[in-house]
């Protein structure tokens, strides 16, 4: 082999580590591209908060209980709480067991309520 | 032997064999050139074949306003201008200059090689007018065309090139004294 052909030879193993190079930065910065394209869509928190959003939820199967306060209801508004919450049937039955009911009603001026 | 302009039609339409012609037409010009101002034989190799890369790459920019030859000088110009560009940043770090000095180089000390060595010290226009000037002895107009200078300019800066050499020539016979 001739030193002219090595010559051509060597410039043509250059072109071809150029060529090489310049896939790899292509695929490099694609691959930077994409990231920063799936970043944008999943907005940050999804990537980088999985496990703490995992730990929480093990916190919501957890049963709460409160307690429910009610201040005395007047005579009124155990009246319409009955009529409206209650059926018909379970209001008789309530208001036959329960003496404060049956008062209640007996109060009540039927003329002026109708 | 076929044309340039025939031989870049031939290598834009997918034939190597054209782009292989070509180096083969001009290689041994680009060679000498580059050894005359770089001293170091493989570096002036490496300078070399990025020629002719450069050429593989940026050939479909080439507009055929210019002879090829002319785009061809500049894109050899714009290599040592950058080799020695990186020669001054590795001096700045502390490397050695030519740590591999071949063996013909170191030897060779005689006037006209100390000449190069001192027009390698020139301002970058200043030496690429030496290196077209003198060492491929082309005239003022094609020197004006490669570097994209006017006629004038590029005398008047081979003018104070020639200045520059016979000042650093004698500041080096003097530190030889």
């Amino acid at each position: 082999m001739n030193k002219k052909s090595e010559f051509i030879q060597a410039v043509h193993q250059k072109i071809k580590q150029k060529k090489q190079q310049r896939v790899n930065l292509l695929t490099i910065g694609t691959s930077i591209f994409l990231i920063i394209i799936m970043m944008t869509i999943h907005q940050d928190d999804t990537l980088f908060l999985t496990e703490p959003l995992s730990i929480l939820s093990d916190f919501y199967d957890v049963e709460v209980y409160t307690w429910e306060y009610l201040e005395d209801m007047t005579k009124d508004e155990i009246f319409s709480y009955l009529l409206e919450d209650e059926s018909v049937y379970e209001f008789i039955d309530f208001a036959e067991q329960d003496e404060e009911i049956k008062t209640i009603i007996n109060s009540i001026n039927w003329e002026t309520t109708q | 032997m076929e044309d340039d302009t025939t031989l870049i039609h031939g290598f834009l339409n997918g034939d190597i064999h054209c782009f292989n012609e070509l180096i083969r037409k001009h290689e041994s010009w680009v060679h000498v050139m580059v050894n005359q101002i770089v001293k170091h034989r493989e570096d002036s190799e490496d300078i070399a074949q990025d020629v002719f890369v450069k050429v593989y790459f940026s050939l479909k920019k080439f507009r055929f306003e210019s002879e090829f030859k002319t785009w061809l000088y500049r894109i050899v110009i714009n290599r040592i201008n950058n080799y020695f560009r990186k020669q001054k940043l590795l001096s700045w770090f502390g490397y050695e200059l030519y740590e591999d000095i071949t063996p013909e180089a170191s030897e060779s000390n005689n006037e006209s090689d100390k000449l190069f060595s001192l027009a390698s010290q020139l301002p970058a226009t200043q030496r690429n007018i030496v290196l077209l000037r003198i060492y491929q002895d082309l005239p003022f107009k094609a020197i004006g065309k490669i570097l994209s200078i006017s006629e004038n300019s590029a005398k008047v800066s081979f003018h104070k090139a020639k200045q520059n050499l016979r000042q650093y020539w004698e500041q080096s016979n003097e530190q030889e004294i």
